[in-house]
Formats: structure tokens, C-alpha cells, sequence
């Protein structure tokens, strides 16, 4: 994982050995699947798919619907990947184990039941569904169980080893690394879709071409609109910046199936505008932020994120505050302002990496958007991040 | 229906409306009282709520979630993006972000739907579950029935409105429009990885909602032997880009797919890596049988033509069926980038035959011919059902082999 330019502030950590990633995340899977008696798990999502298989697919946007596409099996140890070819799949996966998709919902069952140890199963997890397999899957198996086996990989993934924790490092690297040649790039008069375009290029050109979401380099509005609406921009058409806006950056990438991503806010000017009204923002954010970073503590319950946000004196925003970050974005997820009856009280223990996000936003001049990612640990929460990012170093 | 006009612009109250109306229909004559949608594409149609792009782990916990009820004009929708549901929306209408992986999101949503459907209970119709949803939705609301919403929503987005025909046409000229700035870099040395950069960047730049497939341009070897071993023993398609350098002479099977306003383009092509690359007699009789293809059946594509028909004018004079085994000989495009129809599965000739082509359905045409030894010709053409027979929306030369437009 050297010699990439986005990678290169990494260069001092060792090379990630991704032979013993996939074996320590398999071993986990198997671990969780054991402490909880499933013993087959039918998988279909990407995130689940990496954990358990380490296999490289095809990166399509959103979400699709359930297919079993990745079994684990407890009692032998083995994957089952449903694939086209062997492009891909890790060598450390027999071709035995590999079925062929099939458009027939009938024939591609008979190609999950042919699966060593599907058959016999009592208790079975799943990381989604759809009406249709769940009629299919329950006349084939009418003696299982089923569980949620979503759940079950988010414990098995939550904790992240040094491997896990430096590909997250490296997709933020990329991230950064693109973000600074946008940063560079904010003038007036240029448009909001050519500083994407910028930063598309400037990742592909680090090696990497899948993104976490779509990245956006939006102006912030300056008034704010009648609730239940919510000050902020995160799509529709595209603007040219002027100056003395304020723009909000939001972008990352996925590095081997992990997340990256980085949030900061600047103002647009070639004329010395006056960036005191955004340091009194990025102030009130920073605030927040810290605010949020006391209690990030394992042990610490998820609704204390919320609590500690409205101690700084901010409203909670219509955004998530905070979320778990590995394969892509994960549990928890604490959102700001939250259905009355949809929360969630888990303590932060077993999530170990987390982003934390705020927006402050000020009547006629905009608003601020940042966001730090952190490593949990006992001593406190540890900042993950490796480039200097001149807005947040002001 | 009237033709499209070229400068036609996508009217957005307008194509809202029409799919509510078709979803009202939809839902009285399959007696569903309430339709809970979560499948990003569906939300998308149920609400006019236009997601950012994202990867697909971001799109199951930080989704809009919407409850559209029987009888009323405007769905309910909980949604992480307030700022970004439709104007028209009642306030009381929008709802804070529900999580349905979790089961406190899952009780939050049972909770509205037995408040909005009273002690009677009713039908309540899912497209998808999560697994918390799969496992305690239904126990949840004892009064309630649960149904299959996927089949609906399939069902209302079979036949496109004009403005969603407007909308793919938009997607597929921007996606073109990007590769005829991508095909100059295609040159011996190029890797794959700069093709996409600069293929993404293009999209942003002409107006593109999204992308949607992260970018293919797959180097076939001339033998299956000297390509990844597939499991049905056709040709190993679609494979995953990187940082592989391209060789003056390869073969290139090209897919792309991004979004305007949620619906998809899609583009295939076969390129060969130049400078100044140069088919051989082989290559173009490929391209020719390919073409071929393509003529005979878009001659049979007019409404009450059967997805059987097609399948058996595109086998004509072919020694085996013109497309690769895995996939189909057309598929359907809209706010997923292959839906329903499917022409040419493994589903096999009954389900072929039970396809029956209607006005303002879209094909997307994807014969592929292979020779063993000599590599093969593949690329997508999209065609709608039109009253008459059927209008093409893609526009995009077969360079090396022709310079003229599809």
C-alpha cells in the first residue's frame, strides 16, 4: 500500500498484510457466530460480504435488495461466495465453494441448499430480506430459526484491529489529500460541480475510484428556512461560489471496503473578505465538537453524545451526530434530532471508531460543518487525522 | 404519445404527479392500506426524495424511509435530509430520521403504522426488510397483514411516464457526452483508474445527479482459457477496475451507468486501446453480427410483441444465442439500472414468452458475440416501446469500427 501520493504521509506504518486481515475477520465472524448458536449465516451485503470473505466486487450505488450471496457456515469453517468468475475471490476460497448466479429464484435455492451444513441448520442469521425469499427460504427450511444476523456481524465487526484501523487511515489520507487540492481550488465564480469533478480526479489519481457518498463542495445558505426544514445544502443544482460564502466540503472514499471521509467548512475569497464571521462559527463548533469528544468514553451511553452537543449551547441538527465507521458507515447511529420513540441507549464500548459531526449555523451568515474521526479508547478518544487540514489548523 | 423533443426539459411536478397517481391505482386494486418503502429507487419513486449518491453501506443507515397510506395524496416520509423532501410535502408529513436496522426504529415505525391504521388493522405492504424489520415488524402489528411490495412497485414502474423517458435520455446523453471525452485517453499505457477519474469528473461537470456503477473497462482476452476461469463458462463479465495499464490492441468491453434525477443510463461499448487502433477482418464481422442482432430485434419491438419474440429474432442465424449466459439478451432500465423486463434469462421460454412488450417500456439491448480464440463485440443500445415500434435514446458511435452514430 505504498507509493500512492495520497498515501504517502502514511509512509512511515507497515504494509497492511490483507492475507491475515481476511483470516482475524473470518476468525471473528465464526467466534460471534458460535457465542450466539447460528450456525449458518446468509449474507448479501458488501460491507458483511468483505468482512466474512474478503472478496472484491463490483461497486454499485445505494442500496439492492436481499440475495443470499455470501454464506458462512459454523460447523465447517467455510465461505460459499455466489459469483461470476474467479476475479476477485481470495485465493484462500476453493473453487468448490463458489456457486453461479441465477436469475431463477428456484434454480439459484437449489445452489443455496447444495451449500455442505444450509440444510441442517437450526438457527439461521440474515442480513436483510425480501417477501420473496422469505417465503422461499422458510418452505425450504421450515425447521430454522431465524435471527438477525446484521447484528451479529456489526458485534463481530465492531472492534477494529491495527489492519482495519490502517485502511481507515488510508482512505482518510486519500480523502485529505484530495479535500487540500479543493481547498486550493475555492475561488469565486468557480462552480460547485467542477470542484466534485476536481475531486473525483485528484482521488482516482491516488488509486481509488469508489467513494463513500457522493462528494459535495456546497455553499451554505445564509438564511435559514421556516422549520421542519433544515439550514444546510447536501444536493440539487449546482451554484457558482461568490464571494464571501461560506462552503461547506463533505467527502470520502473506501480503501479495501473501508471508510474515509473528512467534513470542514471555508470561505470563498480572493479579496481578503473578512473571515471573522466564519471564526466565530468554526469557534462555536469547535465548542461542540469538544464537547462531544469528553464523553466519547468506552462505557459511556450513545444518548450522552446527544446531551453533551446540546451542552455547548447548539441546537441538535437534522444530520447525524455521530456514527460507527469501518466497512463503510455503521452502528452507532445517533442522530440529532431523533424520532421520540427510536433511541438507542447502547453503551460506546464496542464501537471503536466513531465520526462526530456538528453544524452551527448563524442567520445571514451560514453555517459551519466539520466533522473528526476518533478511536475510543480508555484514556480518551484519540483524533484520527493524518494530514494537515487547513481550515480546522486556523 | 407525442415524439420527445430534443430540447424537452423534465418536468418535475409533473412526473411526481403521474407516479402518484399510478401508485394510488396500484395500491386500491391490490387492496394495500399502507405501503412502506425503504429501497432507495422505490422511496425515490414513492416520494420524489432525491438521495445523494452513497455506498450501499451509508444507504441502509442513513435512508429515508416512507409510509405512503391509501387515500392520501402525499406519503409520509422519515427523512435523514428534511431540507430535501419536495416542497408540496405537508408538514405533518415529515418525520425525524428513523433507523430500521435497530429494533427501536423498527418499534417506532410499527408504532405510526398501528396509530394511522386504528385498532382494525389492514394491509400493509413491505418492498424490502432489514433484518430487524424481517424479524420483529410483523409481530409488532398483530392486526395487521403483511404483503409483498416489491411486486408492485415493479409493477408501477414497468412503463415510464414522459418525463421519466425524459429523464433517461438525459442520463444516457450526459453518459455519452462524458465518453466522448474519455474515448481520446483510451491509448496504450492508460490506466484504468485515470479512465474512470476522468470519466466521473466528466459526469459532474455536465450535470450528472450521481454516479452509479463504479466504471468498467474490462480487457477480454482472445480465449476463455486466458481469461479468470467463470463458473458457466462464458465470458467472465463484469470484472473490477484498478490500476491496470492498457496495451495498444486490447480488446476493451466498456459499462458505465450514472443518474439524472434517480434514473440510470447505461453505456456499452467495445474499444480497442490505441493510438489510431484498426479492427481486424474478424474483429468488424463481429461488429456486423453484432449489428445484425440489434436490427432484427428492434424489427420486433412494438406494443403486444412478446419478450419471446425478441429472444428468437436475436438467435436467428446465430450457432448459439447471441448473449452471455449469466445475464440477458435486454433488460429493463429506470430508477434501478437493470429492472424488470428481463429478456433472455435462465428464467427460460415460459417466462420469455409471458413478457408482454407495452408502450413506454425501455430495453436496454445487450447482445454480445463471442469468438473463441478472436476475443468478441459487445455494447448496449436503449430502446423504448413506442406505439409504432420502438425509438432508440442512445446516440453513440461504434468507433473503432464506425463512425456513425447507433
Amino acid at each position: 500500500m505504498s507509493g500512492e501520493p495520497g498515501l504517502s504521509s502514511l509512509s512511515h506504518e507497515p504494509p497492511i498484510d490483507l492475507v491475515a486481515l481476511r483470516q482475524e475477520r473470518l476468525a471473528r465472524c465464526l467466534a460471534e457466530m458460535k457465542r450466539t448458536g447460528v450456525d449458518v449465516l446468509l449474507l448479501s451485503r458488501d460491507s458483511n460480504a468483505t468482512f466474512a470473505a474478503g472478496s472484491r466486487r463490483l461497486w454499485y450505488a445505494g442500496s439492492r435488495p436481499f440475495g443470499p450471496t455470501c454464506i458462512v457456515v459454523r460447523k465447517t469453517g467455510a465461505v460459499h461466495l455466489m459469483t461470476v468468475h474467479e476475479d476477485g475471490i481470495p485465493p484462500e476460497i476453493p473453487r468448490e465453494n463458489l456457486y453461479g448466479f441465477a436469475w431463477g429464484t428456484s434454480t439459484f435455492m437449489a445452489s443455496v441448499m447444495a451449500v455442505p451444513g444450509v440444510d441442517e441448520a437450526q438457527r439461521i442469521g440474515v442480513d436483510a430480506m425480501t417477501p420473496a425469499y422469505a417465503r422461499l427460504l422458510k418452505d425450504a427450511l421450515p425447521q430454522v430459526e431465524w435471527v438477525n444476523g446484521e447484528e451479529l456481524m456489526i458485534r463481530a465487526r465492531s472492534e477494529k484491529s491495527p489492519a482495519e484501523l490502517a485502511c481507515i487511515r488510508g482512505a482518510m489520507a486519500i480523502t485529505h489529500s484530495a479535500i487540500n487540492d479543493v481547498l486550493a481550488a475555492i475561488e469565486p465564480g468557480v462552480s460547485e460541480a467542477a470542484l466534485r469533478s476536481l475531486f473525483v480526479r485528484r482521488a482516482a489519481e491516488y488509486g481509488v475510484t469508489i467513494p463513500a457518498f457522493e462528494a459535495s463542495f456546497l455553499v451554505s445558505p445564509r438564511e435559514a428556512p421556516t422549520a421542519p426544514s433544515f439550514p444546510i445544502r447536501r444536493s440539487g443544482a449546482p451554484r457558482a461560489l461568490r464571494e464571501g460564502d461560506v462552503v461547506n466540503l463533505d467527502a470520502g472514499i473506501m480503501l479495501a471496503g473501508y471508510e474515509g471521509s473528512v467534513a470542514c467548512s471555508t470561505v470563498c475569497t480572493n479579496s481578503g473578505h473578512s473571515v471573522a464571521p466564519l471564526a466565530s462559527l468554526a469557534q462555536r463548533w469547535r465548542d461542540t465538537m469538544d464537547s462531544m469528544l469528553e464523553v466519547c468514553l468506552p462505557g459511556r451511553p450513545i444518548t450522552e453524545l446527544r446531551q453533551a452537543y446540546r451542552k455547548s449551547g447548539e441546537p441538535l441538527p437534522a444530520m447525524l451526530i455521530a456514527h460507527g465507521v469501518g466497512l463503510g458507515m455503521e452502528p452507532p447511529i445517533v442522530p440529532g434530532i431523533s424520532h421520540p420513540e427510536d433511541t438507542d441507549t447502547t453503551p460506546l464500548e464496542r464501537h471503536d471508531v466513531l465520526a462526530l459531526q456538528a453544524y452551527v449555523f448563524e442567520d445571514g451568515v451560514g453555517g459551519y460543518l466539520g466533522r473528526e474521526i476518533v478511536r475510543l479508547t480508555p484514556e480518551g478518544p484519540e483524533v484520527l487525522r493524518p494530514l494537515d487540514l487547513k481550515p480546522l489548523s486556523q | 404519445m407525442q415524439p420527445l423533443l430534443a430540447e424537452e426539459a423534465v418536468d418535475l411536478e409533473r412526473l411526481r404527479r403521474e407516479r402518484g397517481t399510478r401508485l394510488a391505482t396500484a395500491m386500491t386494486e391490490s387492496g394495500v392500506d399502507a405501503l412502506v418503502t425503504i429501497g432507495l429507487p422505490n422511496v425515490h419513486y414513492t416520494t420524489g426524495l432525491e438521495s445523494r449518491g452513497c455506498d450501499s453501506a451509508r444507504a441502509h443507515y442513513e435512508r429515508p424511509v416512507a409510509v405512503t397510506l391509501s387515500g392520501d395524496p402525499h406519503p409520509h416520509i422519515f427523512a435523514p435530509s428534511p431540507e430535501a423532501v419536495p416542497e408540496d410535502l405537508p408538514e405533518d408529513h415529515l418525520h425525524p430520521s428513523l433507523c430500521v436496522e435497530t429494533g427501536h426504529g423498527v418499534r417506532a415505525l410499527a408504532g405510526f403504522l398501528a396509530a394511522k391504521l386504528g385498532h382494525g388493522g389492514g394491509r400493509v405492504a413491505v418492498d424490502e426488510y432489514t433484518a430487524a424489520m424481517f424479524e420483529q415488524l410483523s409481530p409488532a402489528l398483530p392486526n395487521c397483514e403483511i404483503a409483498d411490495g416489491s411486486r408492485l412497485m415493479a409493477g408501477i414502474r414497468l412503463r415510464k411516464t414522459r418525463d421519466e423517458l425524459l429523464c433517461i435520455r438525459r442520463a444516457q446523453h450526459i453518459n455519452e457526452q462524458a465518453m466522448h471525452r474519455v474515448l481520446p485517453l483510451l491509448r496504450s499505457g492508460v490506466h484504468q483508474n485515470e479512465l474512470s477519474g476522468a470519466f466521473v469528473s466528466e459526469i459532474h461537470a455536465l450535470g450528472a445527479s450521481s454516479n452509479e456503477i463504479d466504471p468498467i473497462w474490462q480487457v477480454i482476452a482472445p480465449s476463455l482459457s486466458d481469461n479468470p476461469f467463470s463458473l458457466n463458462g462464458d465470458v467472465p463479465f463484469p470484472r473490477t477496475s484498478s490500476g491496470h495499464r492498457l496495451e495498444r490492441g486490447d480488446v476493451v468491453w466498456v459499462d458505465t451507468g450514472i443518474t439524472v434525477h434517480g434514473y440510470a443510463s447505461d453505456f456499452g461499448r467495445t474499444w480497442i486501446v490505441g493510438p489510431d487502433p484498426s479492427p481486424t477482418l474478424r474483429q468488424r464481422s463481429q461488429f456486423e453480427r453484432w449489428k445484425d442482432v440489434i436490427a432484427r430485434v428492434s424489427e420486433e419491438i412494438r406494443p403486444g410483441a412478446s419478450g419471446l419474440d425478441l429472444v428468437r429474432a436475436a438467435e436467428r442465424g446465430e450457432p448459439t444465442r447471441p448473449w452471455m449466459d449469466h445475464f440477458y439478451l435486454a433488460h429493463g432500465v429506470g430508477l434501478n439500472s437493470a429492472e424488470m423486463p428481463l429478456v433472455g434469462t435462465d428464467m427460460g421460454e415460459a417466462f420469455d414468452a409471458s413478457i408482454e412488450l407495452r408502450e413506454g417500456m425501455v430495453l436496454v439491448l445487450e447482445p454480445a458475440i463471442w469468438e473463441d480464440g478472436y476475443a468478441g463485440y459487445r455494447s448496449e443500445e436503449i430502446a423504448v416501446v413506442w406505439e409504432d415500434g420502438c425509438r432508440f435514446l442512445s446516440d453513440f458511435p461504434y468507433t473503432p469500427f464506425e463512425e456513425t452514430p447507433a
